[in-house]
């Protein structure tokens, strides 16, 4: 496509010096981020000017940090995604004269990753009024709002008006009103009035018509200089169904030499983070070997291992697992009384170890605050110093009421993801140093012998949101399970859980309040599990899974298999599979109540919603029915008591 | 010593040791529905020989004469008996055969084919329970369970499991054995072999007073079959024997308890146990999805090579169909990954082709022989190509490894979607010169590999819960001609899909063998699903089952990571909305049925299903019958229609 535009004799680019920027700047958040002063940077060298349009609630200091680089900013009435806001902005600037080449765009992007010099000279940019860089359909790209992904809206990605338009009748025409124009159809508008109008990257180069979002590695491929953050915002089912691949994507944005914390740093506190996760495909299958160039002597990570000791029956497997640790590290770990923190320092000093002579040994008496009552109490001082940069966590403690097996299981699970091999560690630990943006590392939730699959959240949904809201979290929830080390086990930067850690819980926060009637009683250690990733992404750290061959193997052969019984009676792409599910709602077992609620969802929303209310009542009414008739039969009722 | 309090009588009759040069004889029987044996038999009979004096086989069902001579290499007594009445009555012909034969033994011991071992040492065994005054004993028991499982009512006895019990002398000379096996009841059901005989023989005797004992006693405080659930925990305490059902039980069942049968047979190899063994039987009985996931038979493969011999080559032919000989390079490229020597076999659908091809590969230098082939037709595609057009070098001894690649070209509609698949494919088999060579080391580790594939695609692919398509009426027709018995995966199949794959030719002789025609695959417009070109795409694993080669798939960490990710999310996604655990939700979705696209007809269907089944074969003539009225109400609701036509 580039190719064409160089050999064309009559190439006539723009100096900046004629070109002026308009750059529409959309946070949902009310926030700037660096991967959009990343690209004001750019863009001011590219133009004579750059006009800034900011949203309402965007704050004062925030402002002045993109003012600091731009020439001027304006403040627009409302959300900065289509063409109000930059007529808002025309209207005020005064510099628009007929020589000048107008460029409107936003942050819409990630970039730019190389430049956009070869954009400007192509031939669409030279043989057209008004060009644009990727193209859009004429309808609407799929949305999955139920699932928790409406449609996207952002600023403009990137118009570009010529000189000769600018000025013209068809352009005062255009500005003269308010229209709420995405920048298909203000291209279309001048088009009308036979201005000529190109795309670089047509819509025909994607599915649905969205190049820009279904098919982002392609137009890479072939030299865009911008990655959508829409991309970021879709359902990750639906971007598999077109095999947007982002593990790539991404791998080639590295590749240009676009600086990936930003990115991170940004989608990290857009995207929910399970979601993130999956549609960046954020697992590292990695190996025991050690890598090929290893100089342990580089800038070593200083790592303290933090671990709760309930029972002292966990030595003979922490010292063995510590052992696969490469380099010195700080040990501390933390036990319920002083019975058990003295047998602790008697095994202490009867060991070989060096890390035994320097470890800490703790009384911390957190009732019922399990593993991270202890970490967030017991450790706290370790998690707000600067003192390392790494922690591992661990823990010894089991899951009582599990079957042997699984107990096994999750325990290998938890220790062989994280702390399988030297070599293993120590890729672990590259991980970090290559990403300084990377907060929390552990292993995918599990799903052989425990059932948190499609139920991650549980009952902890509404205390997470309580608490999220308490601790300034505004990091979007996933809707099904969020992304947490649900085994309690992990390896982090302590800076990632700084705010966290600051809050100040005290052991009265995990007592158990009476539980009033009707109230499900919700465990605060499981809430506070299933935050640490959100709390993470709060502070621009994104979060990476892990698993060793043994478990990667075991575990996609299993999943593998049990997705695929799932879907044997649902047709098409898992999108539509999980789309048709959702719509459908609750199946219960299938009883004549559930599948007329079902029918109804399908096929009459307007009527699902109306009797909705019906449905819970007498849904209610079945379970009540259903409690006194087995109170009656002095039937033994389910143990609703966590472990 | 520990005893097992239910072994006691209450007023125990006397019990001998095992004497010192005491007489031991089995009767060990076997159902094998094709009567050819599996090895683990023998290697289990040969090991029992040590102990054992006499060995009467009873075989339920025919034998084949391979089977025959298997057997007869390895007992005393062979015979061939009506498959009915289980194992129990197996036992019972090899009692009233031996009649007063008995009388010459010190100890009988009674012992059916469904494990594997031994794993452990049968001496220690046989040392340790020699030393008990006991009247019968066994190697595992199960704990008493109320109510019964199987008929609701009353309870299951503690008992031992009748897979594997000796009885000595003074027992089954005496008046009360002779009239438990007189007094057999029949048994139709696997039901009535647990209520009617192994769930009572136990008490039976023990309330007359004879003093039971159990080698391996229950391992868990739970009344759960450990000796399938807990089956590494089991022969980590010794016994020697394993479960065969660790391995074939429906793996969402497995995987709610937290079983990986991974982990039994890698402890089961650390104890000297020919895993080889394992798969062979596998690969024969059990479907081979299942079997994939049971033995994780996925190998996730680095690109350092770490396993490869180069002293020990395989003699391999790359087989590449080129219908575009634009790729035949990057086709080249990939398959020169391998290591050490190759020959290469091209087909491809006529001379032109067949010369452009042939100017690439002049360009690149050969590592062994080169051959071009020009076939008569393009039907069946790559399988034709294939199986008709390299049939004489795929039935020749001459290579130990196939490697089987084809030209794919992605089109420019769902560019993406078609990228990625070729990834999938080349990258999971051809990924890198140290990966190709893992993937030659698995075959010369595992004489029994047969068949090495990349996974299932997804991504983009719409293959999950629905891999069979419309091919599983046709593919159980070929496998009756080409005498394929293993047994149908009910979900998807374990397939190459994409049709590329790492094999041994003898794995493939029952494809290769049948002599294929290009009109069998017909023309273009018979490529569809359904036709015998998917059929045979999707057979590769069960056509090399049947001969006893297993399957492995081969992935690179990065495809993992991709795909992990995409399924987990996506499982996440689907299971919420229905309750229970994953067995539970699936058992949930199968019983519902088919969900179609979720119109009022599919409901009223799955409401048929669950709730009225005497109904819904009546009601699906009804809605047959009653289209044209249908299409009529339909009509006069939608006015816009009418003014169609």
């Amino acid at each position: 496509m580039m190719d064409g535009a160089a050999k064309t004799a009559e190439v006539s680019v723009v100096a900046p010096d004629n070109r002026v920027v308009f750059f529409a700047l959309h946070s949902a958040r009310s926030e700037i981020d660096a991967a959009t002063l990343y690209q004001l940077t750019a863009l001011r060298a590219l133009a004579r000017r750059v006009i800034v349009i900011v949203e309402p609630t965007l704050g004062e200091d925030q402002v002045a940090q993109v003012r600091a680089l731009v020439d001027d900013v304006v403040r627009h009435s409302r959300t900065v995604t289509d063409a109000r806001a930059y007529r808002a902005a025309l209207l005020l600037t005064s510099s628009i004269t007929a020589d000048t080449e107008v460029v409107f765009t936003g942050n819409s992007w990630f970039g730019p990753l190389g430049s956009f010099d070869e954009a400007f000279a192509s031939e669409v940019a030279s043989h057209n009024g008004v060009w644009r860089l990727i193209g859009t359909g004429s309808g609407e790209i799929e949305s999955f709002p139920l699932e928790g992904f409406p449609r996207d809206i952002s600023p403009w990605v990137w118009t570009v008006v010529r000189p000769d338009i600018v000025g013209t009748s068809a352009w005062k025409e255009y500005w003269s009103t308010d229209r709420a124009h995405d920048e298909r159809l203000f291209a279309d508008f001048l088009e009308k009035r036979g201005v000529t109008s190109g795309v670089l990257y047509p819509a025909e180069l994607g599915p649905q018509g969205f190049p820009g979002i279904l098919a982002p590695g392609a137009l890479l491929d072939s030299g865009c200089p911008v990655l959508l953050r829409a991309v970021f915002a879709q359902f990750p089912p639906f971007l598999d169904r077109f095999a947007v691949l982002l593990r790539q994507v991404l791998a080639t944005v590295e590749h240009r030499g676009y600086p990936m914390e930003h990115l991170w740093g940004a989608v990290v506190r857009t995207t929910p983070p399970a979601a993130l996760n999956a549609m960046a495909g954020m697992l590292d299958v990695l190996p025991d070997t050690l890598p090929a160039i290893f100089n342990s002597d580089d800038s070593p990570l200083k790592v303290c291992v933090l671990v709760h000791m309930p029972s002292l029956g966990f030595m003979d497997e922490l010292v063995e697992r510590l052992d696969q640790i490469p380099g010195d590290f700080d040990v501390v770990l933390t036990t319920t009384d002083g019975r058990k923190s003295a047998k602790l320092r008697e095994m202490l000093a009867g060991s070989v170890r060096s890390w035994a002579r320097r470890t800490e040994v703790r009384v911390t008496w957190v009732p019922r605050g399990r593993d991270i009552g202890a970490l967030l109490i017991g450790c706290r001082d370790i998690l707000l110093s600067d003192k390392y940069d790494l922690l591992i966590r661990l823990h010894g403690r089991e899951p009582r009421r599990k079957p042997l097996n699984i107990r096994e299981y999750g325990r290998r699970y938890q220790l062989d993801n994280l702390l399988s091999s030297a070599g293993y560690v120590q890729r672990v630990f590259e991980l970090f140093q290559r990403e300084p943006g990377l907060g929390l590392v552990f292993p995918p939730q599990v799903h052989i012998g425990y059932g948190t699959m499609g139920r991650g959240w549980g009952k902890y949904r509404e205390k997470a949101e309580t608490l999220a809201e308490m601790l300034d979290i505004r990091v979007p929830f996933d809707e099904i399970s969020p992304l947490s080390p649900y085994g309690g086990m992990w390896i982090g930067r302590p800076s990632a859980l700084r705010d966290f850690a600051s809050h100040g819980w005290t052991v009265r926060d995990y007592q158990r309040r009476r539980k009033s009637r009707g109230q499900e009683r919700v465990d605060l250690t499981r809430v506070q599990e299933r935050l640490l990733v959100l709390a993470a992404a709060e502070l621009g750290f994104h979060s990476r899974t892990v698993m060793n061959r043994e478990h990667a193997q075991i575990a996609h052969t299993a999943l593998e298999f049990k997705l695929d019984e799932l879907s044997m009676t649902v047709r098409g792409y898992p999108v539509d599979q999980i789309h048709l599910l959702r719509r459908a709602g609750w199946t219960g077992k299938g009883g004549m109540l559930n599948l007329a609620r079902m029918y109804l969802r399908v096929n009459h929303s307007t009527l699902a919603k109306i009797t909705e209310p019906g449905y819970k009542v007498l849904r209610g009414g079945a379970f009540m029915a259903h409690r006194v008739v087995s109170a009656v039969r002095n039937d033994p009722r389910d143990d609703e008591a966590q472990q | 010593m520990t005893a097992t309090s239910e072994l006691i009588p209450a007023h125990p009759r006397d019990a001998m040791r095992f004497p010192a040069d005491g007489r031991r004889l089995l009767i060990y029987v076997v159902y094998d529905p094709r009567g050819d044996i599996e090895d683990y038999i023998p290697y289990a009979l040969t090991a029992l020989r040590a102990h054992v004096d006499h060995i009467l086989v009873v075989v339920n069902g025919a034998l084949t004469d391979q089977g025959r001579t298997k057997l007869a290499a390895v007992s005393d007594e062979l015979l061939e008996r009506e498959n009915r009445g289980f194992d129990i009555w197996g036992y019972k012909h090899g009692l009233d055969h031996l009649g007063a034969q008995v009388e010459e033994f010190d100890e009988l011991i009674i012992a059916n084919d469904t494990w594997y071992g031994p794993v452990r040492s049968f001496a220690d065994v046989f040392d340790r329970m020699d030393e008990r005054a006991v009247h019968f004993w066994g190697l595992t028991d199960h704990a008493r369970v109320e109510p019964h499982p199987f008929t609701q009512v009353g309870y299951l006895p503690y008992h031992l499991q009748s897979y594997w019990v000796a009885v000595r002398k003074d027992m089954f000379l005496s008046e009360e054995w002779r009239a438990y096996w007189r007094d057999l009841p029949e048994m139709v059901t696997y039901s009535d072999a647990v209520v009617k005989h192994e769930g009572v023989f136990t008490e039976h005797f023990t309330h007359q007073g004879f003093v039971g004992d159990v080698a391996f006693p229950l391992l868990l405080d739970t009344p759960e079959n450990y000796p399938v659930l807990y089956a590494r925990q089991l022969i980590d305490a010794g016994c020697p024997t394993l479960k065969r059902r660790a391995f074939f039980q429906w793996p969402p069942y497995l995987d709610l308890l937290g079983v990986v049968s991974r982990w039994t047979l890698d402890a089961a190899e650390k104890y000297g146990y020919p895993a080889e063994l394992v798969y062979a039987d596998m690969a024969r009985n059990v479907a081979p999805k299942v079997m994939n996931t049971a033995a994780a038979l996925l190998s996730l493969l680095p690109d350092e090579d770490d396993s490869y011999d180069p002293s020990h080559p395989l003699r391999t032919l790359v087989v590449a169909h080129i219908f575009y000989p634009e790729m035949t390079h990057e086709m080249m490229d990939r398959a020169e990954h391998l290591p050490g020597d190759f020959d290469l076999l091209v087909t491809t659908p006529n001379q032109e082709r067949a010369d452009e091809i042939s100017r690439h590969l002049a360009q690149r230098k050969s590592r062994g022989a080169v051959e071009v082939r020009v076939l008569a037709s393009n039907n069946g595609r790559d399988q034709g190509a294939f199986l008709v057009g390299c049939r004489d070098v795929l039935l020749d001894d001459k290579y130990e490894l196939i490697v089987k690649i084809h030209s794919k070209k992605t089109p420019q509609a769902d560019l993406a979607v078609g990228a990625h698949f070729k990834e999938q494919q080349f990258g999971n088999l051809l990924h890198s010169p140290g990966y190709a060579a893992n993937v030659v080391a698995l075959f010369q580790n595992e004489p029994g590999l047969g068949l090495a594939f990349p996974p299932t695609v997804h991504i983009g692919h719409p293959t999950m819960g629905h891999g069979w398509w419309q091919n599983k009426p046709g593919f159980a027709d070929w496998c009756r001609t080409l005498g394929i018995r293993v047994p149908l995966d009910e979900g998807s199949p374990l397939a190459p899909y994409g049709s590329m794959y790492f094999a041994r030719p003898e794995a493939l002789r029952k494809l290769t063998e049948h002599e294929w025609t290009f009109d069998d695959f017909g023309g273009a417009d018979a490529y569809q699903d359904g036709g015998l070109a998917h059929i045979l795409e999707r057979m590769p694993s069960y056509a090399a089952g049947e001969l006893r080669y297993h399957t492995r798939t081969i992935a690179s960490a990065d495809y993992l990571s991709t795909s992990y990710m995409a399924l987990s999310y996506n499982f996440d996604q689907i299971s919420s909305t229905i309750p229970g655990s994953t067995m539970e939700q699936i058992q949930v979705l199968r019983r519902m049925g088919d969900w179609g696209w979720g119109r009022t007809s599919d409901f009223a269907r799955m409401f048929l299903t669950m709730h009225l089944p005497r109904f819904s074969d009546k009601a699906a003539v009804v809605y047959r019958r009653t289209r044209g009225m249908r299409g009529f109400l339909w009509r006069l609701r939608h006015p816009a229609s009418w003014r169609r036509k």
